[in-house]
């Protein structure tokens, strides 16, 4: 899965701690969605949507055969 | 590979370093004596148990003054990270401390080494069990914007637990998961330890041995009901 966290928390000018605390996780959580290494719930993923303004499947992009 | 197999590989490293630790006792008389080098581990084990216990103490102070003192960051992100490791180093620092002070006073009680010995392994002891206790403090200090449990509560792991989210669930999992197969392999390596120095300096540990294998059976008992419940 890739993820566009990154780029869009730059778009809006937020660090990780304060996405974090809109989106109700730790900063910790956030790092590692963004790197990559964890897949985030439905939840956390809907909550990043919002924040974001932009629809799940824009921000965590998975590949054919992951789905 | 399937799991179980994966498994099974795992202990092999260990088994083969077992082996090769005890066949180097087997060839290596002055082990026979290990208890003729009790003051000098002693004394060594006491200064690298101090130096740990010295170290996470600073660490504790530090910590707590830089947690308490956070407006005003420029770099959030930064002092974040900074502040979790810093954690996780302090709690390394203190545990490593707590088990040399705890083994330094068992072999000058057994050893009857100097009665100084004793005492500052007491004194390292005692202070690294007091800061293990103090360290959970910190924690509302750290992250004051988050619910978590008291230190003084008496299910505080268990609420702690609870507390985390899924992705610091997720690094707890993982690290639990590495350091039980590392256990698991560590404890079946100093089992075989065990027996080649039983053998080679007639120097029976079987009651040791009996120990690591009971640790050994609980921690498998345990894990095992706790996942097989949940089919």
């Amino acid at each position: 899965m890739k993820t566009r966290i990154r780029e869009l928390r730059a778009r809006d000018g937020l660090n990780q701690t304060e996405l974090a605390r809109l989106a109700k996780i730790s900063r910790q959580t956030v790092s590692l969605i963004e790197r990559e290494e964890y897949i985030p719930s439905l939840l956390i993923a809907k909550r990043m949507a919002k924040i974001f303004a932009e629809p799940i499947e824009s921000i965590f992009i998975f590949d054919e055969e992951e789905i | 590979m399937n799991k179980n197999k994966k498994s099974f590989l795992s202990f092999v490293p260990y088994f083969l370093g077992g082996l090769i630790v005890g066949m180097f006792i087997l060839n290596f008389d002055a082990l026979s004596g290990v208890g003729s080098f009790a003051p000098e581990l002693s004394i060594t084990g006491l200064a690298a148990a101090a130096i740990f216990t010295v170290l996470g103490i600073s660490g504790f102070f530090q910590l707590k003054s830089r947690a308490v003192k956070r407006e005003g960051d420029t770099d959030e992100d930064e002092l974040e990270k900074y502040i979790y490791r810093k954690y996780a180093d302090i709690s390394l620092c203190i545990q490593v401390g707590l088990v040399l002070s705890l083994l330094v006073t068992g072999v000058a009680i057994i050893q009857q080494t100097d009665a100084w010995i004793f005492v500052a392994s007491g004194i390292t002891m005692i202070a690294a069990l007091l800061f293990l206790f103090l360290l959970p403090t910190l924690l509302p200090m750290m992250y004051p914007e988050r619910d978590l449990p008291s230190s003084t509560d008496s299910d505080f792991a268990d609420k702690l637990l609870h507390a985390s989210d899924e992705g610091e669930r997720h690094v707890m999992l993982e690290g639990l998961y590495k350091t039980f197969n590392t256990m698991n392999g560590a404890l079946f390596l100093g089992l075989i330890i065990l027996m080649m120095y039983s053998i080679s300096t007639g120097d029976n540990q079987i009651f040791g041995m009996i120990v690591i294998a009971a640790v050994l059976i609980i921690s498998s008992v345990r894990y095992v009901t706790s996942i097989r419940g949940k089919a």
